[in-house]
């Protein structure tokens, strides 16, 4: 259950994404020590972002691709959703890949690397391309770089 | 813009895919309920429809009073659900539906699907309740 105080915190509980089959997903990834990590047969990561407002930590479950080392993910949705918002002002997230978790700094792309990553995420899923035509705003890309060797 | 802040538990609440029940008023004064797909933005709620003439934003467009409910599953002691109910005042803003209920059919369907269906929707309606008082049972 999620904690219900208000304020700030910097605890270290962790908040899922309250969206049900969201939450669901995320349930059984992190019970399973990540063996259950696809959803729809595609592979998913789990971020944990810092909320820019409340400081509580937020986890969320996403569709990712790679390039070299680093993941790459894409905000979808009319608005940049929470965690692309949290992960602009708090860069330090952390990400869960089936049984690994490591620290990692989340930054977005820049324009230089966007066309190439961009395709990257259209093999991952193809209907990024029916969002980002009724998005009305350019999806934005984020890469995650694991910290340290 | 709501004149209250929602709280972290609402929002979750009306996050987790609960259907909203909105209630809108007609001209003779009657009651008329129907259930939406809801949205946050910062601490108004938010809806989407492709077809601007429904009743529903006809009513609103006489008389902007709205009253919309989300029931929970959380029980709160004597054993009652948590339910919240969210009072205010709604306005039309034209466009961007389509964009808004791609973003909730991702709560209310799931991952991987394309709604509304369609390759080229109608810009559509937003409706932006903004919220001036909570009621229910819950934290708020």
């Amino acid at each position: 259950m999620s904690n219900r105080s208000s304020g700030a915190s910097t605890s270290a509980e962790v908040h899922d994404n309250p969206t049900r089959w969201v939450a669901a997903h995320i349930r059984r990834y992190v019970a399973s020590g990540g063996r259950e990590h696809t959803f729809n047969g595609r592979d998913t990561l789990l971020i944990t972002t810092r909320g820019r407002r409340s400081g509580k930590l937020r986890r969320t479950a996403l569709y990712f691709g790679r390039d070299g080392d680093r993941y790459v993910v894409v905000a979808t949705g009319a608005h940049d959703p929470d965690w692309y918002r949290n992960l602009l002002v708090n860069p330090a997230v952390v990400v869960q890949h089936r049984a690994d978790t490591f620290a990692a700094v989340a930054r977005p792309v820049t324009p230089a690397e966007r066309p190439r990553l961009w395709q990257v995420m259209l093999r991952v899923f193809p209907g990024y391309a029916d969002y980002q035509m009724r998005a009305g705003r350019e999806l934005p890309i984020a890469v995650l770089e694991m910290l340290g060797p | 813009m709501s004149p209250i802040a929602l709280p972290d538990a609402a929002k979750d609440l009306i996050r987790s895919g609960a259907l909203g029940h909105l209630v809108t008023l007609g001209s003779s004064g009657a009651p008329h309920v129907t259930c939406v797909w809801v949205g946050i933005d910062g601490d108004d709620l938010m809806t989407a429809h492709l077809n601007p003439h429904q009743r529903k934003l006809d009513n609103v467009r006489e008389d902007p009073r709205v009253a919309i409910s989300f029931e929970g599953t959380a029980m709160h002691p004597p054993g009652l659900k948590e339910y919240v109910v969210a009072h205010g005042r709604a306005t039309i803003e034209e466009g961007g539906a389509a964009a808004l209920l791609q973003e909730l059919a991702h709560v209310y369907l799931g991952p991987d699907v394309k709604f509304p269906p369609m390759d080229d929707p109608p810009p559509g309606v937003r409706l932006r309740i903004a919220v001036d008082r909570l009621s229910g049972i819950g934290p708020w």
